[in-house]
């Protein structure tokens, strides 16, 4: 390969591409950065065609050289994110390395090397640049790196780490730059991993096979779409030349800390619900081993990790069993300079027990086992062609399933779980025995009475050309990528019911089980099984052009389209749509110190099969007859059938559904004030437009939308919804983050960042029913939306304890959220009783806002040297003072006129771990 | 140059798609209803003839494809197939709203008997029932109210609200905004030529091109002052304590099926109004009281 002309090569490039464009779609995000730097002799002049050599313990193909260009610049790209050390030794010079130069994801790390005439040949050891200003990079963001994931207190999730990152609002599908929690994209090695249907997270994966995590909130360039919120960026460990061994064990018990605000009556019945906050038990075990298998050219890892957690909510006697292995492995192989592939696959079996938690009128043959997990596998191929121009190409297959049934039964009377019957077997689940299902107090009893399999394939291709440092004979130079990618979504579902039949049983003198008669009985006509199908494919150019050397102008396009499919063929949405981006970053002083930039950028959100599901023709007809409570006697005629509800969704889209999509507005200014500490203002404005929303097309209300007074087609008074992307529902979204940092050096790092933001708009989030209570339901104009915070701040700091040879750590985290606003709701008249809400015309915004809440993390770790490896003891506090602010409300706190809490901010957590490494 | 070409072929794309019409009008439309004088003029019980809005019941109008008068005698949206010689079929509205809203009233006594937007306050309730129809009204144990503030606080009590604004039988807003609650802030207002003339909304309405407005007012009976679009067997269900009763709410099918509650002295408009473009300004008049 090495006699093909680069032109040549690049051909072969731009066939292989093609190539890639025929056989499938997209997962283009960046997993590597690169370094940049000059080489500049004793009087500050560029030092040309000298050679700058770079290592790194996570760069696969052994030590990298390149040549300085006729300027003396350099750079090095494709770059795993680590360390590296960056060596020159040339004559008359004294030898240098640089060393732990820092790369992140996205990032470009850089470094000026500056000579020191010297006859010496002993190296001098520098430690390499720590850029507290990345200025040529033009998005609104952070990366998460492996220092901060360990000495950081968090959850060990990367849904929980993500939860440090500036402007991240909510839970684990969180709410990041603006938009809902549905609207964020994952990535795992580059690879799409974002839930197919519904737009959340799909996968759970193994903490500390995490390299870096990048967290974009806006300003990403093309090869980045679909996603009108946030990114999550993972990129996973490859391993390296020594062999390294992982083993940790962590735990921790609700009971360890204080029940700080749990009260209860004499008969054990919490008066004040406080959420999970009796029962919670968590053990992670962990292990990871990596290494070579050729020194160099081969290299492998293998992780695995087992998650038991047992959490009950008050009063509920059996805990939700969450029981989740994670286990990875990735081969990496560069048999020479050009070539690089990659291997990669995720399984995450997972079964939890007895997820039903909401009140204690579940008996244990009704609970229900959720069996969830799938794979993702991914094989990549990475081909320089020469130091300016690569290809990167993958194929990935991901399958996310989830089955949801009645939990197996159990001889092992201990736990209290489903007991097996006499003759049963161990594990026996019941698909055939009708649930019956308590109302007003009854106790749900015989068998869950529901199934549900649920599987989600997505196939994906896609590929990528990057030509770097292209000169431009107007001046400067451009870095320009090329990509396309297709994707393939499938949905299949299958649901019914045990035995086709339902029963819903009532206490007929309230509050006692003896009374227990039946209500009423459904007869279902069994259940449904079908598909719906989403094709999608993209392409993206863009370029970094920097025409000054402090000046970088980065703009490119990014072409989606899409269709989604329902089960019977049809094209529910079909779309196809342009992203322009257009950015620049200024480093007015040319010091690499400060940076201003700013841009804009179009994101279109290319849709999911929950758009196509919604309008699928499948639905589980059913017929009610009145039981024994209102002296039904099931006899099967017409006469005493009460409710006969077809085999039919009545759901429908509008035939001119459109894309949401955001533009959004960047401006951010950067400054070093003094060495290593930066300060930072980040701003955003976001227009977001044509969000999924749905209305009724048959209600018709009376004037403040409290009472059906008429139907549109015929005197169907079930509601028929109608999908919609109506120019109405939309948000308009300020941030303003103003982030005081110090990056890690002199062992310790610290940032605290406050942000203010505003949200305003007519729709929480995607496929939301919000305009689905009644037309008479006015936009909410008001600030309602959940990422409507208004004041937050975000601290954390890590301190790494000089007390060598024994490391200690400790990290810190301080989180502060004003409250979420609230608008007060009034019940409707529509049956059954609280199912209509309606806002009322007047008076419309906040009644009031969720109490502020806050929250102090603390992780203490003890490192021993042992005779090979170490031992690392970790203490950790999250929530610290075991604040429990509200953080849900139950709907009679809209009609009875207080806050009345069903659900509050996860309480302390106590958790011990100890750790093994070589 | 070729920097400037470049950043011109960004610029467009930048720009494009900025506007985009659903095709679909869904729009939040205004009309007016206007009701003659002789629709709020009644000799009531006591004997004395009165003008007043709370005899203007609550008023039920939608779109519809036309208006006929050759199918029962008075203005009446076309109909659908009649299944039973009863009653019409369907008429098959477009939308619609409805201008006095029938609700929960805190008091059995009350229950299909107030609509909101009529009453200023609740001591006039008690001053229409006591002494226009000589029937006080009483409390879950019969002992008659004479005070508004008893009602309000009922009302309180039983909704856990704080304002009146959340009960919203009352005036609670300052429309005319001349700084106080009064007459001029209720539903309909008495115009220059001696009748009542209203504003009404009709909230994300779906636009057909030639559909007209029609509607009709339910009158309060002569004797009880009871509304007949009310179905007392529904709406909020009041349980605490010695009351036990549903709060009333109007039925379902009112636009569908508008005569099987028109009744006689309810007045309806003869004929439908047109709309060509979903912004016209269009006055429905309830102008024929039904007499047959």
């Amino acid at each position: 390969m090495d006699t093909l002309r680069p032109s040549v090569k690049m051909l072969m490039a731009l066939f292989a591409s093609l190539f890639v464009l025929l056989m499938a779609s997209p997962a283009l995000a960046q997993t590597t950065g690169q370094l940049r730097g000059t080489v500049l002799d004793e009087f500050d002049f560029g030092v040309p065609n000298v050679e700058v050599r770079l290592k790194g313990s996570t760069l696969i193909g052994g030590e990298q050289a390149r040549k300085t260009d006729d300027n003396g610049n350099f750079q090095f790209v494709e770059l795993p994110p680590g360390k590296y050390d960056l060596t020159i030794n040339i004559p008359s010079y004294a030898p240098v390395t640089y060393k732990d130069i820092q790369v992140a994801i996205g990032r470009t790390a850089t470094q000026t090397v500056k000579l020191q005439p010297s006859t010496a040949e002993e190296t001098i050891e520098v430690e390499g640049e720590r850029q507290v200003v990345d200025v040529e990079d033009v998005g609104r963001g952070q990366v998460l790196t492996k220092e901060f994931l360990q000495r950081i207190p968090t959850g060990r999730s990367y849904q929980s780490a993500v939860q440090m990152a500036n402007g991240v609002v909510g839970g684990a599908n969180p709410n990041m730059g603006g938009a809902a929690f549905n609207e964020n994209t994952y990535m795992l090695d580059g690879a799409n991993i974002t839930d197919p249907v519904t737009g959340t997270f799909s996968v759970n994966f193994n903490y500390d096979a995490i390299q870096q995590i990048e967290v974009m909130l806006g300003g990403f360039m093309p090869e980045y779409g679909q996603s009108l919120g946030g990114i999550i960026n993972i990129v996973t460990d490859s391993g390296s030349n020594n062999l390294e061994f992982d083993t940790s064990v962590f735990y921790t018990n609700g009971n360890w800390r204080y029940h700080k605000d749990a009260r209860y009556t004499a008969d054990g019945f919490q008066l004040q619900p406080t959420d999970f906050d009796s029962n919670f038990q968590m053990l992670q075990i962990a292990g990871k081993v990596s290494g070579p298998i050729v020194r160099d050219r081969a290299w492998f890892i293998v992780s695995y990790q087992h998650s038991r957690t047992l959490i009950a909510n008050i009063g509920i006697p059996l805990p939700r069993d969450f029981d989740g292995h994670y286990v990875m492995g990735k081969i990496t192989v560069q048999p020479n300079s050009e070539h690089r592939f990659t291997s990669f696959l995720q399984l995450n079996p997972t079964s939890i027990d007895n997820t039903r938690q909401a009140d204690i009128f579940v008996k244990p043959e009704a609970q229900a086992r959720q069996y969830q997990g799938g794979f993702v596998s991914q094989f990549r191929w990475q081909w320089f062609l020469g130091s300016k121009a690569n290809l990167d190409t993958q194929v990935v297959v991901q399958k996310t399933f989830i089955e949801v049934g009645s939990v197996p039964c159990t001889h092992n009377t201990n736990l209290g779980y489903n007991p097996c019957r006499p003759g049963q077997r161990e594990g026996f689940e019941d698909w055939d025995t009708p649930g019956r299902q308590g109302i007003f107090g009854a106790f749900d009893s015989v068998n869950l009475g529901q199934f549900y399999f649920d599987n989600r394939m997505r196939y994906q291709a896609s590929s990528k050309l990057s030509i770097l440092s292209v000169e431009d004979p107007l001046g400067g130079s451009h870095d320009i990528k090329v990509g396309v990618e297709g994707i393939q979504t499938v949905w299949d579902q299958l649901q019914g019911r045990s035995g086709n039949l339902l029963y819903a049983d009532i206490n007929a003198v309230g509050w006692d089980p003896l009374s227990f008669t039946n209500w009423y009985r459904w007869e279902l006509t069994g259940p449904i099984n079908f598909r719906t199908t989403g094709s999608q494919w993209n392409a993206f150019i863009q370029d970094a052009w920097k025409p000054i050397p402090n000046l970088v102008i980065k703009g490119g396009i990014r072409y989606d389209n899409s269709i989604m499919r329902n089960d019977i063929g049809e094209p529910v949405f079909a779309q196809s749509l342009w992203g322009p981006r257009l950015y620049a970053s200024w480093d007015p002083f040319g010091d690499q110190r400060t940076k201003i930039a700013g841009g804009y950028g179009r994101f279109n959100d290319a849709g999911r099969l929950a758009v196509a599901g919604f309008t699928s023709k499948s639905s589980i007809g059913a017929k009610l007859w009145l039981g024994e409570f209102q002296d039904g006697d099931f006899a099967s005629n017409q006469n005493s059938m009460y409710i006969y509800q077809p085999r039919e969704n009545p759901a429908i889209a509008h035939h001119t559904l459109r894309a949401p999509r955001s533009d959004e507005f960047n401006l951010i200014m950067s400054r070093e004030i003094m060495k290593d500490i930066g300060i930072e203002i980040q701003s955003t404005y976001k227009m977001t437009r044509f969000i999924f929303e749905y209305d009724e097309r048959n209600l018709i209300y009376d004037e403040d939308g409290s009472s059906v007074i008429g139907s549109r087609f015929g005197d169907n008074l079930v509601s028929n919804p109608r999908m919609r992307t109506p120019e109405l529902a939309r948000r308009n979204y300020v941030q303003i983050d103003n982030t005081f940092y110090k990056i890690f050096s002199r062992r310790w790092f610290a940032s605290a960042t406050y942000t203010y933001s505003i949200s305003m708009g007519t729709s929480t989030q995607a496929l939301s029913g919000s305009f689905a209570n009644s037309p008479q339901v006015q936009y909410n104009y008001g600030p309602m939306l959940q990422t409507d915070v208004r004041h937050m701040v975000k601290a954390f700091a890590s301190w790494q304890i000089p007390t060598d040879p024994w490391n200690q750590t400790i990290g810190f985290t301080f989180e502060y959220y004003y409250g979420n606003p609230l608008e007060r709701f009034y019940p409707g008249d529509e049956p059954p009783p609280g199912n209509s809400w309606n806002m009322r015309i007047r008076p419309r915004g906040p009644y009031t806002r969720f109490p502020d809440e806050w929250a102090v993390g603390f992780k203490f770790t003890q490192d021993f040297d042992v005779r090979k490896g170490k031992i690392q003891l970790d203490l950790q506090l999250l929530n610290a003072f075991n604040n429990r602010a509200p953080a849900n409300f139950l709907g009679a706190f809209y009609t009875e006129n207080r806050l009345f809490a069903t659900q509050r901010q996860d309480p302390l957590r106590i958790q011990l771990g100890a750790r093994y490494l070589f | 140059m070729r920097r400037s070409l470049s950043l011109a072929l960004l610029a467009p794309l930048a720009l494009s798609a900025c506007g985009f019409n659903e095709g679909l009008i869904i729009e939040d439309m205004k009309i007016r209803i206007l009701v003659p004088r002789e629709a709020a003029t009644r000799v009531m019980p006591n004997g004395e003839e009165v003008t007043d809005v709370r005899l203007i019941g609550p008023v039920y109008f939608g779109f519809y494809a036309d208006v006929r008068d050759d199918i029962f005698g008075y203005g009446h949206p076309s109909i659908g197939p009649v299944f039973n010689n009863q009653v019409g079929g369907d008429a098959y509205p477009y939308g619609g709203s409805s201008l006095g809203d029938i609700r929960y009233p805190c008091l059995e006594f009350l229950v299909c008997k107030v609509v909101s937007g009529r009453y200023v306050d609740f001591d006039e309730m008690v001053e229409w029932f006591g002494e226009y129809y000589e029937d006080p009204i009483v409390d879950s144990r019969d002992n008659e109210v004479t005070t508004g503030e008893y009602i309000r606080q009922t009302c309180f009590e039983r909704m856990r609200v704080t304002g009146d604004d959340e009960i919203r039988l009352t005036v609670y807003e300052d429309r005319n905004e001349d700084g106080k609650l009064d007459h001029l802030d209720l539903d309909f207002v008495e115009n220059a030529d001696g009748d009542f003339e209203a504003e009404a909304m009709v909230w994300q309405q779906e636009f057909v091109e030639g559909f007209q407005l029609w509607g009709w007012m339910d009158s309060p009976g002569q004797v009880t002052g009871r509304f007949n679009t009310c179905n007392s067997a529904e709406g909020f269900l009041d349980q605490e304590y010695d009351n036990n009763f549903r709060g009333g709410r109007p039925h379902r099918d009112l636009l569908n099926f508008p005569s099987r509650y028109i009744r006689n002295t309810d007045w309806v408009a003869s004929e439908g109004k047109e709309f060509q473009n979903w912004d016209d300004e269009v006055v429905l008049v309830l102008d024929h009281e039904v007499n047959q």
